[in-house]
């Protein structure tokens, strides 16, 4: 039997073999060559597998996709920092009360607290803080720009173009008149809350629509904007206003911004007297609604999921009793020290 | 950058030269102190019989290319440490490849696992195939299932000794023994395949040997 299996062997070792590749051939003598010339060995086992290229690609961007996917996810859940970028003529006041000078690298540790002087500026990540301006980092911190115009100041002709710039360029002319019945012409900041909101480059428009009788009164409008997007931003401001009695007027704008905050503009109309006005501007990114109410006790206003105003309004007080609450004369001191901000992830909200 | 036309041409001028006048020990030499040449020459005067022996011994068309690359690259790598006193270089290198064989199988995980695929290659050719052919087909897959049942040392030596071309004497020089002790091992050899083999099926006679 032996004789039997040497000579299927025999048989087998003279069987035809189907003729080389020639291509393959070439492959692997190439390879080996610049292996011998380079020194080294070459790796000659995927020579013949090279044609089995594409199902190896396939599974290699298979996994790199997975382990990108997977740092990404990582990546979002990882805490994201809050660093001072630019700073000229600010502090930021540590949660241990430690004050420092803000400079460029200073990582904001959430319960800080930057503050800008005058012809101050703070740059933490998008969100710019002009001068005179207070802040709280939150601890979600800061994820995209946020830009955050609040009135403060009179501006001179009562038109800024913020350019995501926060500061009290943006402020609304408020100046006094003194018709004491109200009507349309400026009049003092104190007389008019006005709260703008603007994301990226923002234009305010206000017009200067103010009583001309003022009195001290109080008024803690608040405005609440979200953004939907990558670029949230919540914006919320206590400013103190002292109003006629009589002619109570308070603004609140809510600015809705679809796609990328690129121009937005707000405008501002106040009512007057016993009237109500709403103003409604839209552009081409931006939609803005622009609500007054008079002499409403408590006033709130919600504008779609993404934006939210309130708007709060105390009692009318006579133009002589001006002042009657601690509340009035706190806002007027925050006022005077300049909004303050909380930030947080992608949103700015004010504390009172 | 030279363009491959002219790399091929001075390559055949080189080897052409090499050839004429160098045998293998030279050859050896040469490529062992890093001439690509030489090398080259080697690899294109054996790789049709590399290639040959590892097809009749897997049947596998994809496979016998990947275990010739993994020979010559093994080659390649150890040439430096090539004994010419031991045998010639054929029988070195058809060493090597019986070995690349068997790691073949063993990294495949069992024995015979690209059956699945020769069947099918089998499916697909043999429609056309006369019977005899066919049947011849058959005997060769049983050949190679029972060659894979034995163990690395006689499944080496049967191949090195039937399928691979070379002599009594140049087989013993690969396995690194005597003429023999080859003869020896190619006897138990066989009698440990013969208990492998489906000796109804093969129409052999299934008596002992005497």
């Amino acid at each position: 039997m032996n004789r039997d299996i040497e000579h299927l062997l025999t048989e087998l070792g003279a069987s035809d073999v189907p003729a080389l590749d020639p291509a393959f051939a070439d492959r692997l003598e190439r390879t080996l060559r610049t292996g011998v010339v380079g020194g080294g060995t070459a790796s000659v086992l995927s020579i013949r597998r090279s044609g089995r290229w594409p199902a190896t690609a396939a599974a290699v961007a298979f996994a790199a996709s997975i382990v990108a996917v997977g740092l990404m996810v990582w990546n979002d859940q990882a805490p994201k920092q809050i660093y001072v970028t630019e700073a000229a003529n600010a502090e930021v006041v540590l949660p241990t009360g430690q004050a420092l000078p803000a400079v460029p690298g200073l990582v904001l540790e959430p319960g800080s607290l930057v503050r800008t002087f005058d012809n101050g500026q703070i740059t933490f990540g998008d969100v710019i803080l002009g001068p005179n301006r207070s802040a709280v980092v939150d601890d979600s911190g800061i994820d995209e720009a946020a830009t955050v115009a609040m009135a403060a100041d009179p501006a001179e002709d009562g038109s800024v173009d913020t350019d995501r710039i926060a500061g009290p360029s943006e402020v609304p002319d408020t100046g006094q008149q003194g018709n004491g019945s109200g009507g349309s012409t400026p009049s003092n900041p104190t007389a008019t809350s006005t709260a703008t909101t603007t994301i990226a480059t923002t234009s305010t428009s206000v017009p200067a629509v103010i009583p001309t009788t003022v009195a001290p009164a109080t008024t803690a409008p608040t405005v609440s904007t979200m953004l939907a997007g990558p670029t949230t931003t919540t914006v919320a401001r206590s400013t103190s206003t002292t109003v006629d009695p009589a002619v109570v007027t308070t603004q609140a704008t809510t600015t809705t911004i679809d796609d990328d905050p690129v121009a937005a503009t707000t405008t501002t109309a106040a009512g007057t007297g016993a009237s109500t006005s709403t103003s409604t501007t839209s552009t081409t990114a931006v939609s803005t609604t622009t609500t007054s109410t008079t002499a409403a006790p408590s006033t709130t206003t919600t504008t779609s999921p993404t934006t939210t105003t309130s708007t709060t309004i105390k009692e009318p007080t006579t133009p002589t009793s001006a002042v009657p609450s601690d509340g009035g004369k706190q806002n007027v001191q925050s006022q005077s020290d300049g909004p303050l901000i909380r930030l947080q992830m992608g949103s700015i909200v004010a504390i009172g | 950058m030279r363009n491959v036309t002219t790399i091929a041409s001075e390559e055949q001028q080189v080897t052409s030269t090499l050839a004429a006048s160098n045998d293998d020990h030279v050859l050896v030499e040469r490529a062992a102190s890093g001439d690509a040449d030489a090398f080259a020459i080697l690899y294109r005067r054996y790789l049709p019989d590399v290639y040959a022996f590892a097809y009749r011994r897997c049947g596998s068309r994809e496979v016998a290319e990947d275990v010739t690359a993994a020979a010559f690259e093994k080659a390649l790598r150890n040439i430096g440490s090539f004994q010419p006193s031991g045998g010639g270089f054929p029988a070195w290198l058809f060493r090597i490849t019986a070995n690349q064989m068997n790691d073949h199988h063993r990294r495949s995980g069992r024995p015979g696992s690209d059956r699945g695929q020769i069947a099918m290659q089998r499916l697909v050719t043999e429609a056309e195939m006369p019977d005899a052919v066919v049947l011849q087909g058959e005997n060769h897959e049983m050949v190679r299932a029972a060659l894979e049942q034995l163990s690395p040392r006689y499944r080496t030596a049967l191949s090195l000794r039937y399928l691979s071309g070379l002599t009594n004497e140049e087989a013993a020089e690969a396995m690194g023994v005597t003429r023999g002790t080859m003869a020896v091992l190619v006897h138990r050899s066989l009698k440990s395949m013969r208990r492998h083999l489906d000796v109804s099926r093969l129409g052999l006679s299934g008596e002992e040997p005497s």
